[in-house]
This record gives structure tokens, C-alpha cells and sequence, in this order.
């Protein structure tokens, strides 16, 4: 029997993100979940009242709402063992790249950070475990009236009625058990306002680090886009591996004014035993604008769907993502998408790649209102097996309320076909690079809504190589 | 027992689409009458068998039957689900096929479901495919206050196939409950779910659909495909068409269409003298004629036309 040659698809190279220094926190609270750790967080930050209270209703909340019965298993996360604060060697953020810790802004420079604000960036925040640890924001932009700094500061500076006025009002911690996790024990994160009319050309950028180990990372983004602004966000995410379970449960809140655009691009890359239960949601005014770019590829476990709330008449929301799953790794990623107004409409198109035992799963929803008269909804996902031991699901739902709407959804899920390899060869190509021209292309849709600089670190990230004939 | 009361694959709960109710079936399935049928080897079924279940008169309110195709052979039955008596009747009604299709055997059921608003009807058939085997059903649904129909298509056998089209027409505050599912453990197996549905007044309606593909069944191909009219704001739809892959060389692909009629097909057809209503009136006739015109069977397709249209569409299905 002769021996087939199957198209392979290396494994992410994360030696890049793999480093990590050891033990260098100044403070951390005891593993598990309890009232008194709550309350020692709270103490730790300076809550105000009305927040500290926050933190404990959302801890009753958690002891009262059960695991989800669907998605990937979460058994192997238990809270008891998580320390869901942890304080860097640093006392306060630092606006000056100088001032960070030399072990904290090594981390960071090894990861292009600096770089990458001094190159095409409107500002950065990077948070280490449980605390910011730098921002910035060109002088330029800040004088447009641009607010980008940490969450807490904005709590106990000018902006703190806003933060009061927004914070987990979309995302509230009722709605399922990680979110009044969130709610109990976030820290650290990103608020961001753009006043009106206010358009920033180049994106601001927050990178989160989770450095120790069997820690959790909870940080809370909450932006506001006034009418007819623009901002483009781009987050980014990774920690060195550990032979324990780390736990991402971060929250963000996205506001979009009326006639404004926002464009949240995501490279998710955490290590692989990371439970990533991250809750992201917009609201979306009249004729305004989510655009969600999302590049899932590491984790051990995820459960992510940004959701994009039309409120507006004319709102218009566009999810683009690819998730790649290898060994080890069960992604359960997706979109929800609410059609709350008239003349909204929602594009939905996604990628996703398993090999090597990797389980992917697109989970999505879609829901028309009965007021959402004239809404459009085109949903597109799209699967590729590359090996018979990984797994790839498919889970969309629509619910549809209202007679006068349009609302498409297809789905594929194959290997790569050898119709198409055989097209391409005809046409001059090498099987090799017919079958890296298709895997490429596969993801393209990613790749191509992205910034130059963070294409080139995706497509670096996704490193396929090809090799051997027709499988 | 009916089995297939969950989604295969759970989503959000919020979404109330992941479980059905068919706890009461089972005290009705207790007193079933049994019915055991059998297509001998090479046998060919050329004239259908008919099943008139005639709900709410001497009829049990549950009926079982049980289909057995032998290797080679072929048969077709034909069951038509009306109320007997007047319509102020009202119960539950169990029915319930199950069937095996030997190797090379084929197999057709189809159903045409026209209760009044006072029945809660469960609709569950659910079988196996040898090699070779074909199962097709076609489904026809016009009337019932809540109707549940299931499916659970085991295609263990090598180029099995499973091919199923429903039509439906609901409205008032008709229910309709579907959960089917292809389960593809043989290679090359196939299958192909088509479900075309017309809405209207306060009526709700659920489909679930799964193509499961087992690690083992390569070549296996699978479509499934949905397009849902839509006539009033105060209807409820929901859809969930899902594939589950854990083999490499399959062919998964799933569609959905809903919504109102295409712009342009309005504007023509009102270029040509017809009135809105009038058009939204036809086209709905036709999701259920492409359906009818399936069955293999002149005498059905009358009785399907008598239920559904008038003296055009049904000259129509006659051709």
C-alpha cells in the first residue's frame, strides 16, 4: 500500500511568546474566591462605595448561577485555585516607557510593543497580570479631546460618572457566571472616549500580559465613541505557558454614538492552558458602526462571541474572524448580532482551521426584532479539516420576529479540495504552492482588515507550511 | 419512547431551542397500537400503502409501526394525519415510525399532517440504513396546534442515503416543533434535508437540523437547506442548522433564505396585473406545491391540492 502524503500545517511557532520572568509581583491574594478576597481587592483599588458594593452583589451572583450545560468542558478550571489578583512590582502606572520595570518592559519589548507605538500607533496601554502598568496617548491626539488611560483612574478622576453611567450596564452580571466574575474581582483595563466628530486616523492599541502563573487576568475596556467619530482599538493578548490553569474572564463595553464608527480588532494568542471566558459587547447608535476583526489562536479553552447590539436606526455592525485550533485546544468562538431597529444589517464571515486533535466549534446568533423592519442579516462561516483526528462544529441560530427582513446564512465545512488543487496545477502552480496558495487564502479574510504591521504578525502566527501531494 | 427531544449539540439557553418537551408522549405510547410492516427481499412496492390516521374518532391516541425492508426491496406508504370529527376536537396524538432498510433497499414515507388548532401532534420516526439503503421522506404540513416532528437517520451503512423535503404552511397560533438529524457513520453516505415553510398571524415555528458526521464516514456529503416566508411581524421563527464534523474527507454545507419575497419577483409579477396579496397568496401555495409535486402518487397529490389551493395550482400538480 503506497503511503499518502497529507497536507501539513505546522503548530503555531510561541516561543516568541513562551518567555516569562518568575515570582516578580509585589502582591497577590490567596487562590480561590471568597468575600474577603472580594473585599481585599476592593481595598487594594480605593473603591468607591458604590463599586465595592458592585463587586459583592456580583460575587452573590456567581454563587448562585450554575456552569454552562453547552460549549467545551471547563473542568479543569477550578476557581480554588486561581489567584484572581495579582499586583506587578510596580507601584503606579507609568506614562514614560523609561519608568516601567526593567523586567515588566522587557516583557513588552520583546513582544514589539514599543516599537509598535512608536511606529503606528495613537497610544498604548499594556497591562501586566492584574495592573496597567504604562499608558500613553500622543500629545496630538489628546488635545482633540481623545481620553485614553486605565479604568481606574477614570473611576476616581473627572470621567468617574461616566464610568459609573456605562460600566456593565451592556454586559451586566446577571448574564451568565463569568461575567459576575468579571463583576466581583475585574482589575486593570482600558476606557477609552473619542468626543464628537473626533476621527483618529491611526488606531490605539492595549496588550495584556498575564506573567503568573495559575493566575486569572480581568481587566474591563470600556470605550465611548461619540456621534460621527472614528476609532480604530486593537487588543492584543498573550502569556507564557504553564503546566496549571490560568483564567481569562475580561469584559468589554463598547458605546458607539450615533453616525460613529469603531473597528476592535483582536489577535488573541494566550497559552494553551488558558480558559479564555472573555465577554465583549457594542451598542450601536443610528447609522453607526461596529466592525469586529477577531483572530483567535491560542487558549486551552474559549468561549468568545462579541456581540453587536443594533439599537439604531440604520445601525450596521461586520464581524470578520478566523480561529485556528490545534493540539490541544478547543475554541468555541463566534457572534451574536441583535437586531433591535429598523434598516439595520449585519455581515457575519469566518474562518476556521483544525488539525492535530484541535476541536473548533462557530457558535453564533443571530436575532431580528419585531421592530427591526427592512433589517439584512448575510451570515458566511466556513471550515477546513486538515487532519481525521480534530473536530469542527458548526452551531448557528437565528431567530427571526419580523416579516419584512432579509436574512441569509451558509455554511461550509471540508478539506481542502483537490478540484481546486487540481485547477491551480493547470494553471502552472507546484502542488506545494497550489496548496499554500488555498490555506492562505483561507484565512485571507482576516488578514487583509488588519493593519499591515499585525497582518504580518498573524500570518507569522499562523505559519502554515505545506508539504506533499493530493492527501 | 421518543428519544430525539434535545438539540444534538447545545447552544445558549436564551435561546429556548436546545430541548423539546415529550415527557407526555410517553404514557400515550404505553397504549400504542403496534403495527409491524414487511417488504420481503426483492420485493418492489410499486403501488404506495396507505395509513389514514383519523384523529379524535375510535383511533388510539397513539400508533406505532414498525417497517421492515429487506435487501433489495422497495416500498412506499403514504399517511395522510386529518381530524375526524368536528373541529372543536382536541388532544394528543402520537404517531411513530421506525424502520430498517436492508442493504440496497429504499424506502419512502411520506406524511401530510392536516389536524385543527385543538391537537397537539408528535410526529417521531427514526430508523436505520444499510448498505446501499435510501430512506426518503416527505413531509406536508398544514394544520395542528402544536406539532412536534423528529427525525433521527441513522446512515450506518456504505452509500446509504437519506433524503428528506417538508413543506409547511402555518399560521393562527400554530407551533411547529422540528428536530432532525442525519447521522453519517457510513462511507459515502449522503443526505439532504430541504425544508421550504410559509409563516403567518401569531404562528411559531423551530427547525433544527444536523448533519453529524462520525469520525469513519469519509466521502460522506451532506446539505441541508431552509427557506422560510415570511407574511406577519407576529410570528416567531427560528432556525438552527447545524453541522458536526469529526471526520477530514466530508462535504458539510448548510443554507438558510428567510424573509419576505425578492423585490424584483414582486415588481415583476405586479407588472403582469397581480396584487401584492394576491402574489404573497401564490407564492405561498407554491413553497407547499414543490413539495407535493414529490409525491409519487396521483391520488395523494389531489388530496394534497384539495387542502391546499384552488382550481389553478391544482391543474398545476396534476401536470
Amino acid at each position: 500500500m503506497s503511503n499518502k502524503e497529507k497536507t501539513q500545517v505546522e503548530d503555531i511557532d510561541r516561543s516568541l511568546y513562551d518567555f516569562r520572568f518568575e515570582d516578580g509581583d509585589s502582591y497577590k491574594v490567596s487562590e480561590g474566591l471568597t468575600r474577603d478576597i472580594v473585599m481585599q481587592i476592593s481595598r487594594e483599588k480605593d473603591d468607591p462605595d458604590w463599586m465595592r458594593e458592585f463587586r459583592l452583589k456580583s460575587l452573590e451572583l456567581y454563587n448562585k448561577i450554575s456552569v454552562p450545560k453547552w460549549g467545551p468542558s471547563i473542568d479543569g478550571l477550578d476557581m480554588d485555585n486561581i489567584v484572581t489578583y495579582v499586583r506587578p512590582n510596580t507601584e503606579r502606572m507609568h506614562t514614560s516607557w523609561e519608568d516601567v520595570p526593567d523586567d515588566i518592559k522587557t516583557t513588552f519589548d520583546r513582544l514589539g510593543i514599543p516599537e509598535a507605538e512608536r511606529k503606528s500607533l495613537a497610544g498604548v496601554g499594556a497591562q501586566y497580570d492584574s495592573e496597567v502598568v504604562y499608558h500613553n496617548v500622543r500629545e496630538e491626539v489628546a488635545a482633540q479631546g481623545v481620553v485614553y488611560t486605565d479604568i481606574e483612574s477614570a473611576l476616581h478622576g473627572e470621567y468617574a460618572d461616566m464610568i459609573r453611567e456605562h460600566f456593565m450596564k451592556l454586559v451586566p452580571p446577571t448574564d451568565h457566571k463569568f461575567a459576575a466574575l468579571h463583576g466581583a474581582v475585574w482589575s486593570g483595563g482600558s476606557f477609552v472616549y473619542v468626543p464628537k466628530g473626533v476621527h483618529l486616523d491611526i488606531p490605539l492599541q492595549s496588550y495584556f500580559r498575564l506573567n503568573a502563573k495559575g493566575a486569572g487576568q480581568f481587566e474591563h475596556t470600556l470605550i465611548i465613541v461619540e456621534e460621527d467619530a472614528y476609532l480604530h482599538f486593537i487588543e492584543g493578548c498573550s502569556a507564557p505557558k504553564y503546566n496549571v490553569a490560568n483564567l481569562h474572564a475580561g469584559c468589554v463595553e463598547l458605546f458607539i454614538g450615533d453616525r460613529a464608527t469603531l473597528r476592535y480588532s483582536t489577535i488573541e494568542n494566550w497559552s494553551k492552558n488558558m480558559y479564555n471566558l472573555n465577554t465583549k459587547r457594542a451598542l450601536v447608535g443610528e447609522d453607526a458602526k461596529i466592525e469586529w476583526v477577531s483572530g483567535s489562536f491560542g487558549s486551552h479553552v474559549s468561549y468568545l462571541y462579541p456581540m453587536s447590539v443594533l439599537n439604531g436606526r440604520g445601525a450596521r455592525s461586520e464581524f470578520t474572524g478566523v480561529t485556528f485550533a490545534g493540539e490541544g485546544q478547543d475554541l468555541d468562538t463566534g457572534t451574536k448580532v441583535v437586531h433591535n431597529a429598523p434598516d439595520t444589517s449585519s455581515y457575519v464571515n469566518t474562518r476556521s482551521i483544525s488539525k492535530s486533535g484541535g476541536i473548533n466549534t462557530f457558535r453564533s446568533a443571530v436575532v431580528i426584532g419585531a421592530n427591526a423592519h427592512g433589517a439584512k442579516s448575510a451570515v458566511s462561516c466556513e471550515s477546513l479539516m486538515v487532519d481525521d483526528i480534530s473536530r469542527s462544529d458548526t452551531i448557528p441560530a437565528m431567530d427571526v420576529r419580523c416579516a419584512d427582513a432579509d436574512v441569509g446564512h451558509e455554511a461550509k465545512i471540508g478539506r481542502i479540495s483537490d478540484d481546486t488543487v487540481f485547477y491551480l496545477m493547470s494553471r502552472g502552480l507546484s502542488e506545494e504552492d497550489a496548496k499554500a496558495l488555498i490555506v492562505r487564502g483561507f484565512a485571507d479574510n482576516v488578514s487583509k482588515e488588519l493593519p499591515l504591521e499585525y497582518a504580518v504578525e498573524m500570518n507569522n502566527l499562523i505559519s502554515l507550511e505545506m508539504k506533499g501531494s493530493i492527501g | 419512547m421518543l428519544s430525539n427531544d434535545h438539540l444534538p449539540a447545545r447552544t445558549w439557553e436564551w435561546l429556548k431551542v436546545n430541548d423539546i418537551d415529550l415527557k407526555d408522549t410517553n404514557g400515550l405510547l404505553a397504549s400504542a397500537t403496534v403495527n409491524e410492516h414487511n417488504i420481503p427481499a426483492g420485493g418492489a412496492g410499486e403501488t404506495p400503502v396507505y395509513i389514514d390516521c383519523k384523529v379524535g374518532g375510535t383511533e388510539s391516541p397513539a400508533s406505532l409501526h414498525n417497517f421492515n425492508i429487506e435487501a433489495g426491496a422497495s416500498g412506499t406508504v403514504i399517511q395522510f394525519i386529518t381530524t375526524d370529527g368536528g373541529n372543536d376536537l382536541s388532544g394528543d396524538f402520537v404517531l411513530q415510525n421506525r424502520y430498517h432498510i436492508a442493504s440496497g433497499g429504499s424506502f419512502t414515507l411520506i406524511q401530510v399532517q392536516n389536524l385543527n388548532d385543538g391537537w397537539k401532534f408528535y410526529n417521531d420516526c427514526s430508523g436505520v440504513c444499510d448498505d446501499g439503503a435510501t430512506f426518503r421522506r416527505i413531509q406536508i404540513v398544514l394544520g395542528g396546534g402544536y406539532t412536534y416532528m423528529g427525525e433521527f437517520c441513522d446512515l450506518t451503512g456504505e452509500k446509504s442515503r437519506f433524503i428528506c423535503d417538508i413543506g409547511y404552511n402555518i399560521g393562527g397560533t400554530h407551533n411547529l416543533d422540528m428536530n432532525y438529524v442525519a447521522d453519517h457513520h457510513g462511507k459515502n453516505s449522503g443526505s439532504d434535508i430541504h425544508v421550504s415553510g410559509v409563516m403567518s398571524d401569531h404562528a411559531s415555528k423551530i427547525f433544527r437540523g444536523t448533519i453529524d458526521f462520525h469520525r469513519g464516514c469519509a466521502g460522506a456529503k451532506g446539505a441541508e437547506i431552509e427557506e422560510v416566508l415570511l407574511l406577519d411581524d407576529t410570528i416567531e421563527n427560528k432556525t438552527v442548522p447545524l453541522i458536526l464534523c469529526d471526520e477530514e474527507d466530508v462535504e458539510g454545507s448548510h443554507g438558510a433564505t428567510i424573509g419576505r419575497l425578492d423585490e424584483n419577483l414582486i415588481l415583476y409579477m405586479k407588472s403582469r396585473g397581480i396584487d401584492e396579496d394576491e402574489i404573497y397568496t401564490m407564492m405561498a401555495h407554491a413553497r407547499i406545491d414543490s413539495v407535493a409535486s414529490l409525491i409519487p402518487d396521483m391520488e395523494a397529490r389531489d388530496r394534497v391540492s384539495e387542502m391546499i389551493c384552488g382550481p389553478i395550482e391544482r391543474e398545476c400538480l396534476r401536470k
